[in-house]
């Protein structure tokens, strides 16, 4: 019976831990993707700083963001949890598989306005308004930070005297704090996306925290197992950035996350490093930033969340059928 | 680069710089000695040349010390390939002093007195030039907002020698000299004159790297 039990349970947790282990996966590269492929960080490093701060991060805030996700229905049951989680997290994997970064808070998000609508249930447009306008505030919200920083060490590194010792002694200290923070803010903000639904809507007797905690492990094994894949899109196309100008814009973009968890809502890392980078770009002017991509990777972000509520509607009717 | 980092490799390469830009120096200050020199003298040009030689081979064994270490890991990915480059080139100035005294022994260009002086001040320059080089590594490592000047001022050194070495060529072609001993005075000339080149070249891969970092 115990077995039976804890099979059931397993099962259950099953779509929310693989959608853990593709967020791992897929945004570990945001903080640690430049620095891995240009030979700064090794990978067995990154990968080791992020596990470990992805579930700090997770552990000690990331209940925070729960019942934003976990609310935006009113009432799901626990089959719709199900075909969320599952949908979203086979969405995931499908853009992890073919290295492309998405943001797996509008795959949830999406998956949970798919399967919501389609059930009927009543949605909570206040907390759906609330996460859309953190979703345009995201990639804002990242290039005026990552502007603002680079103007300000900008700013510091002209009145201070430094050479390529400093240079190398700060870049190569700054990547692992900063990459440590970006996984800290990681764990934080988008542990919701992962067991936030599960802790609002599933009744297993597991506090917030311990769900937190749970979601936090499943990033870190995605993080362990799956992450080099996308870290080398990701880590190429920022290479051409100077290391000075990468290190800031990992640190704007955690720290807009950061921010956004406070706000309680999990946003994307995805948009908010390419808003990071843009921005730490346009202190050189405008012209060096270059909109056609920004357009492309917008295009992307649309695609995410419909894919993802696509998935798993085409899941929800498979169970209502089976069921 | 490991978590545990203790800045121990880029010390030893910047020590290493330090004793090799020594030994450079010393290439090419065996230079205008070689040229002042007579056969009679108690030290002659030859001996010189020896110098030179063994002082060259003193700053290849340092050279490839240091991309020893750098080939371990000191220093970050995206700066090696440049100081690199970099100790390449500044260990191109002991080879181009090397083929001053090689040239110089081989064929001993009969050179005058008035000639001799030009020469002169063209080591001197070279040596004047080596001085802001030194200093710009210096800086290099310690300082960004000194180089670009120093870089700048190497530049000016090196023009001047170019002028030098033109008026010095035109006053040659003009003498009754053989054709020949000619052309040998300005092979030497040319030769001579590549040591604050590769100076110049250097300088600007210092230059390059600084404008490259600063934020």
């Amino acid at each position: 019976m115990f077995i039976l039990k804890a099979l059931v349970s397993i099962a259950k947790i099953f779509p929310g831990a693989f959608l853990g282990w593709g967020l791992g996966a897929n945004n570990t590269s945001n903080t640690f993707g430049t620095a891995v492929e240009t030979g700064m960080v090794k990978f067995r490093d990154a990968v080791i700083i992020t596990s470990v701060f992805v579930i700090l991060g997770a552990f000690l805030e990331g209940e925070k963001t729960f019942t934003t996700v976990g609310n935006i229905f009113r009432d799901l049951r626990p089959e719709y949890v199900f075909s969320i989680s599952l949908g979203t997290a086979l969405s995931v994997a499908f853009f992890t598989r073919i290295k492309i970064p998405i943001s797996t808070s509008q795959a949830i998000v999406g998956a949970i306005l798919g399967v919501g609508f389609i059930s009927g249930e009543k949605l909570n447009l206040a907390i759906l308004v609330k996460i859309v306008i953190c979703w345009i505030a995201t990639p804002i919200g990242s290039f005026i930070i990552g502007y603002l920083m680079y103007v300000l060490l900008k700013w510091i590194f002209s009145k201070i005297r430094y050479g390529i010792t400093f240079y190398n002694v700060f870049i190569k200290v700054g990547l692992l704090v900063v990459g440590a923070f970006g996984a800290y803010s990681l764990g934080a903000n988008n542990v919701g996306t992962v067991s936030g639904i599960y802790s609002e809507h599933m009744n297993m007797g597991l506090s917030p925290k311990m769900w937190a905690l749970i979601g936090g492990i499943a990033i870190s094994t995605g993080v362990i197992t799956y992450s080099k894949n996308v870290m080398e899109t990701v880590g190429k196309k920022i290479t051409e950035l100077a290391p000075l100008m990468a290190l800031v814009a990992v640190l704007a973009h955690a720290i807009t996350a950061y921010i956004f968890t406070h706000i309680k809502v999990p946003v994307s890392t995805s948009q908010a490093i390419v808003g990071a980078v843009a921005g730490v770009g346009a202190v050189n002017g405008l012209r060096y930033v270059n909109f056609k991509v920004v357009t492309g990777i917008s295009m992307g972000w649309l695609m995410t969340p419909v894919l993802s509520a696509v998935f798993s509607c085409l899941l929800f009717l498979i169970l209502k059928v089976i069921l | 680069m490991s978590i545990f980092y203790d800045g121990k490799g880029e010390r030893e390469v910047r020590e290493l710089v330090k004793q090799h830009l020594d030994v450079v120096r010393e290439c090419i200050s065996n230079v205008p000695m070689m040229i002042k020199a007579r056969k009679e003298d108690e030290l002659p040009p030859r001996e010189y040349s020896f110098k030179i030689h063994s002082k060259e081979k003193e700053a290849d064994t340092l050279r490839r010390k240091i991309l020893a270490l750098i080939e371990k890991g000191a220093f970050l990915p995206t700066i090696r390939g440049e100081l690199l480059s970099l100790m390449e080139r500044v260990d191109g100035i002991a080879n181009a002093a090397e083929s001053v005294g090689d040239y110089y022994i081989l064929f001993e260009p009969d050179f005058s007195e008035s000639e001799k002086e030009q020469l002169l001040q063209i080591c001197d320059k070279s040596c004047r030039s080596y001085d802001k080089l030194e200093k710009a590594l210096s800086a290099l490592f310690e300082n960004f907002n000194l180089v670009v000047p120093l870089c700048t001022e190497i530049e000016a050194l090196e023009e001047e020698v170019d002028k030098i070495e033109w008026y010095l060529n035109k006053e040659i072609f003009s003498n009754k000299d053989s054709l020949a001993m000619n052309i040998l005075k300005r092979d030497f000339i040319k030769l001579l004159c590549d040591i604050s080149d590769r100076m110049e070249n250097a300088s600007d891969v210092i230059e390059i790297l600084v404008v490259k970092r600063k934020a």
